[in-house]
């Protein structure tokens, strides 16, 4: 072509694309589909590259197959571009790498190896021609999301997006301890892995300034022209917002660099905008030399204490800042811990979980559509059956409207899977998984057909739990998931189709009716029978399989001991024989066993043993979840808190998937409540608590006392957070619903009766929270003996109410009685014990005796100190023990410590302490020697 | 390219080696020719045409480079692909209709260095399929008028003409693409926007979770 050659042409032959790695995987496949030709593939040291996971301004990451660990991992490579300093760019690299790679947190993700590599041009994407060469660095291959979208999928309640900051937070700071700073911190660095575990990513790739004047990554290039950048590649964009001003200038990046850019995303995630904002670069700095913020949106409430927080970290001059990452951790972490009183949390102990275990045991090909097992099942006579039996008891007339819904949507919803199946399969016959899925189904229906039975022939407890019997039916949506139910097959995948194991696992479905409706001793004179078969049919996995059934049954029916050897027999029977699932379950009953043994050290060992199985049977899958719930519960039983909270988020992340709509669901949330809450975590655990609560609403009825017990902790939750009205509102519901259905004498009215009369105290309403705590004595004595620590805690109450009603004496005596009654029950060195001792000294100090008085609360701080107990506890103790100071004339450094107590509960709360502690200064004048308020 | 025809022969009469040979020499321009236009089927193309160039499945003009007849082929294939695989098939008509017309997803231009490249391929996609072909092989692939005349099926001065078009196209395309000094400023203040449109486009996360 004759056409002149201008800046189009240039362009247009400068846009051929360039040979990259998915080409040279496409050559390799060609040649070797057609010619039969093995080329290596693409490898870096000893890794081979798999598919291209993306490129960030510090340079690609690709999947890739480590063959002597037999791991897939990902490795990212850095090249090394035309820079002059390329070498001590590399060296620079290498030596941050391999401190990466000494540095084990949980929250920094793995270095596992770290080189330089030189390879073909397809490498990096860029076949110039040049070969591309640079430093290599080898990770784990992380399933899940970065913070920044994590941030981005929806709005997120603070107290989540801080948790996430702070892990994330923990991370830099152990780097920082070893002297590594990251240089580019900002929520995209940061991985949120699909259990909710945090990440930090990427430490000191970013290019250190000051060095050279060609370019590794992008962001040097912000560093030298900041004009420049703004025309790359987009990943390095947001970077400007989180950089500290030191960064934009070129100066010396330190670990308070890494602070700011901490602070700046934190702030961006918190309130959803960026910090600062401006038209440029140069723009942006001036924002941030000026600390002109973008003022928060107003949609996003966060506490002013969190707002100060990060606002020091924004601060221009590093010097002003928070001395290190560690301090402003440890300035975050100041969030309010629980200052509630007594409250009496329902525990995971009434959510027994029954036979939840389903196995759907397929059998050889059945004729589709030859009968229909739910005409059987679920006859007018069986329903005629169900309404007599449940008739016959109060619990049973109460749950039967609710029960009988239940079974017809169940069958109605059985017969839509059995007809859409039945036509799957005559589209095509002799598809083996429709017989997998034929045979599931009936699974479920003989199933259905036992509960109907027992409950036709229901007593009094089986009335009672007939609700929850009825939400235990297997879920028909497993029957969809061939894959899952393949696994079921065993090892082997073999059907097994004699008649002797087709007895065998109707006699499991019966078993497992008989659990969920609470017939627990007849279900174990079964099982046993049930295992005795197993062993004469010669089928291991049915056998292990059998062995979980007795094993389960007997834990339920309270015989630890005994469910040991056989359960352990069940995990090394189904591990031989690679039956991942009753694997996962035995191991998981056996650490639920173990730990209510209290013999933790072997239950954490078999939680471990758990979740190998159950992840070897699949990631997102129950069995997971179970294992999960029940590593948790040992950790909280050894006062792991923190760790029991992350593995009930990682059981629920697991179920959600799993089973959402399953009945496992509810108990899990309830379990993360009460951590949470445990943990001060209130919000999170009201949200909790409500998801529960509506989810056993819907599979049990409002009324149901699972439902109710739910409700109950809603309300103390609600109560924690200052939200009087609605926690009454709870409580009275709650017990409302037990006392219909369990009578005024059950423990859990008692429960609800304590708590509404620590809500009435706070409101002021002395007189109805005495009746309520009298009540709730009444029935705690009976029940648990008149010395039981919730025995005392209710006398407690009632000395309270007394005192607020200006009867000190009487308060003191019930006060004393209670003091002593919890020091005999929980030792001396209790939280509890330091509570009642305050109380004992308010009653004296009412009564005049002040140095009495002053000697009790001064026991009771010293003790609550000393024990390491929560702040709110310590802080009211610290209260009384200034007004004795005052009354003993000790006015100017009384007055000073009310006042610093007053602040703490500003910022703490509860509301009620803050009132209380508000009106004494009110009414205490300001003595002339009282020191000033610290500055917090 | 002395040597293409014998080594097509080679491999017809079972040498496999010579097939090898040919694959090796000529992989990277079919390759590129394929993966500006479809989605994931260019490895798959690619092989089609190697296949068909074998099977002797191309007319055979011995006045023609080697190279002309096996753009004519993989033009070949991506015409059947492309009528195959696109709901609007009978609507299509080459010297109309462009890749981008055909797609029912938005396009995915992966692992490029810079905007304008980008922004380039992007625009070349907009052209008709037979335009984009023509500039493709005219500049990347370097194939002479006569030779893309060829491999098009019409006379050279529609070839001459065609580029002619297509780069007034895409100069205008380039030049709306020469970011004014607004752009840059709007671009800024909305910095999470931005990299949030870019990171949609690209289908870049670092570790993309499966």
């Amino acid at each position: 072509m004759s056409a002149p050659e201008d800046d189009v042409d240039v362009v247009l032959r400068q846009a051929r694309p360039s040979r990259d790695l998915e080409g040279l995987r496409a050559l390799v496949g060609i040649r070797s589909r057609l010619f039969g030709r093995t080329v290596a593939e693409p490898s870096v040291g000893r890794y081979r590259l798999r598919e291209r996971l993306g490129e960030g301004g510090l340079g690609v990451v690709h999947s890739a197959y480590d063959p002597e660990l037999d791991r897939e991992v990902a490795i990212k490579l850095v090249r090394n571009a035309m820079a002059d300093d390329a070498a001590h760019e590399q060296a620079r690299l290498l030596r941050e790498g391999q401190a990466m790679a000494r540095l084990s947190h949980p929250h920094v993700v793995e270095v596992f190896d770290v080189g330089t590599y030189e390879g073909a041009p397809e490498l990096h994407g860029e076949g110039s021609g040049a070969p591309s060469r640079g430093v290599f660095i080898v990770m784990p291959r992380l399933e899940g999301e970065t913070l920044e979208q994590w941030l981005r999928a929806e709005p997120r309640p603070w107290p989540e997006v801080l948790e996430r900051f702070v892990a994330a937070g923990q991370g830099l700071a152990a780097a920082h301890a070893v002297g590594l700073v990251h240089r580019d911190f900002k929520p995209a660095n940061v991985f949120v892995e699909r259990d909710g575990r945090v990440r930090v990513l990427d430490f000191g790739l970013a290019r250190g300034p000051g060095r050279g004047s060609s370019s590794l990554s992008t962001t040097s290039h912000e560093l030298e022209d900041p004009r420049r950048s703004l025309t790359l590649e987009g990943m390095v964009l947001g970077t400007p917002a989180y950089m500290a001003p030191e960064q934009h200038r070129g100066g010396t990046v330190d670990a308070r660099s890494d602070q700011y850019g901490f602070c700046a995303a934190l702030y961006h995630g918190l309130h959803g905008v960026l910090p600062f904002r401006g038209a440029d670069l140069e723009a942006i700095a001036d924002q941030k030399h000026r600390l002109a913020l973008v003022p928060p949106d107003h949609g996003a409430r966060v506490p002013r204490w969190l707002y100060a927080v990060v606002l020091r970290g924004l601060a221009p001059d590093p010097s002003q800042r928070w001395p290190s990452m560690t301090s402003l951790l440890r300035a975050l972490d100041r969030r309010p811990r629980r200052a509630r009183r007594r409250a009496l949390a329902i525990g995971t102990g009434l959510f027994g979980l029954g036979g939840l275990g389903w196995f759907c045991v397929p059998t050889a090909a059945s004729q589709c559509g030859d009968r229909d097992p739910m005409a059987t099942a679920w006859s007018s006579s069986s329903r005629a059956g169900v309404e007599r039996g449940l008739g016959l008891h109060a619990a049973g007339r109460h749950a039967l409207p609710h029960v009988l819904e239940r079974l017809d949507a169940y069958t109605s919803a059985w017969r839509d899977e059995q007809r859409a199946l039945c036509e799957e399969m005559l589209a095509s016959p002799g598809d083996s998984d429709g017989d997998l899925r034929t045979s599931c189904l009936r699974r479920a229906a003989e199933h259905l057909e036992v509960l109907t039975r027992i409950l036709a022939q229901a007593d009094a407890d089986v009335a009672g739990q007939a609700s929850t019997a009825v939400a235990q039916l297997p879920a028909l949506e497993r029957c969809h998931d061939v894959e899952l139910l393949r696994a079921e097959l065993g090892p082997r995948g073999e059907l097994v189709d004699d008649a002797g194991a087709e007895a065998l696992r109707t006699g499991l479905a019966e078993i497992s009716a008989l659990v969920t409706a609470g017939r627990i001793d007849e279900a174990l004179v079964e099982v046993v029978a049930r295992v005795e078969d197993a062993r004469a049919l010669g089928h291991p996995p049915l056998l292990a399989e059998t062995l979980w059934w007795e094993g389960h049954v007997r834990r339920i029916a309270g015989q630890l001991e005994p469910a040991l050897p056989v359960l352990e027999e069940a995990a090394h029977l189904a591990s031989a024989h690679a039956h991942d699932k009753v694997a996962a379950l035995a191991a998981v009953e056996l650490t639920t066993v173990l730990g209510a043994m209290a013999r933790f050290d072997e239950a954490l060992e078999w939680a471990r043993h758990a979740e190998a199985a159950a992840l070897r049977h699949g990631e997102r899958r129950y069995p997971l979840a179970r294992a999960r719930v029940a590593e948790g519960t040992v950790l909280r039983l050894l006062g792991r808190e923190e760790e029991a909270y992350q593995r009930y988020r990682e059981a629920l992340a697991v179920q959600q998937e799993a089973d959402p709509g399953g009945h496992e669901l509810p108990t899990i949330l309830n379990n993360l409540g009460t951590a949470a809450l445990g943990l001060g975590r209130s919000e999170e655990a009201l949200e909790h608590y409500a998801r529960s609560h509506e989810r056993l609403a819907a599979l049990l009825g409002d009324d149901h006392p699972q439902t109710a017990a739910a409700r109950m902790n809603l309300g103390i939750v609600t109560a924690e957070l200052g939200w009087h009205a609605a926690a009454q509102e709870h409580y009275a519901a709650a017990r409302e619903a037990f006392v219909q259905r369990l009578g005024p004498r059950d423990l859990r009215v008692a429960y609800c009766d304590t708590n509404l009369g620590n809500l009435l105290l706070d409101l002021g309403r002395a007189p109805e929270a005495r009746a309520r705590y009298e009540a709730a004595l009444d029935v705690f004595s009976a029940g648990l003996g008149p010395q039981h620590p919730n025995s005392a805690a209710a006398r407690a109450g009632v000395g309270l109410a007394e005192l607020r009603l200006g009867r000190p004496s009487q308060a003191r005596q019930a006060l004393e009685r209670a003091l002593t009654d919890m020091r005999d029950a929980l030792g001396p060195e209790h939280p509890h014990v330091g509570v009642a001792m305050g109380q004992v000294g308010r009653a004296l100090l009412a009564e005049g005796e002040l140095a009495a008085a002053r000697d009790q609360l001064e026991a009771a701080v010293v003790l609550l100190e000393r024990i390491d107990a929560e702040p709110g506890l310590v802080e009211e103790a610290r209260f009384h023990r200034a007004r004795a100071r005052w009354a003993a004339g000790d006015e100017a450094e009384a007055w000073s410590q009310v006042r610093e107590i007053h602040a703490w509960f500003e910022v703490h709360g509860p509301s009620s302490a803050r009132a209380e502690v508000g009106a004494w200064l009110a009414e205490h004048p300001r003595p002339a020697l009282a020191t000033p308020l610290r500055a917090p | 390219m002395d040597g293409d025809f014998e080594l097509v022969k080679a491999w017809q009469a079972g040498d496999d080696e010579a097939g090898d040979a040919l694959v090796k020499r000529h992989f990277w321009g079919v390759y590129r020719f394929f993966r500006n236009k479809v989605d994931d089927a260019a490895e798959d193309l690619a092989q089609r045409t190697f296949l068909a160039c074998m099977e002797a499945r191309g007319r055979v003009r011995p006045e023609l480079s080697f190279r002309a007849y096996l753009f004519g082929i993989a033009r070949n294939q991506l015409m059947l692909y492309l009528r195959r695989h696109h709901r609007s098939a009978h609507l299509f008509e080459p010297t109309k209709t462009s890749v981008a017309d055909l797609r029912d997803s938005r396009a995915d231009v992966k692992l490029v260095r810079n905007q304008q490249q980008r922004a380039l391929l992007l625009a070349l996609r907009q052209i008709p399929v037979d335009f984009q072909i023509a500039v493709e092989l005219y500049y990347w692939e370097e194939l002479s008028v006569s030779e893309v005349a060829a491999v098009l099926d019409v006379a050279p001065g529609t070839v001459k003409s065609r580029l002619a078009r297509a780069r007034d196209k895409l100069r205008e395309r380039l030049e709306q693409l020469e970011l004014p000094e607004a752009t840059l400023r709007s671009t800024l203040s909305d910095l999470e926007g931005w990299a949030r449109s870019l990171r949609d486009a690209h289908g870049l996360a670092e570790h993309r979770s499966r």
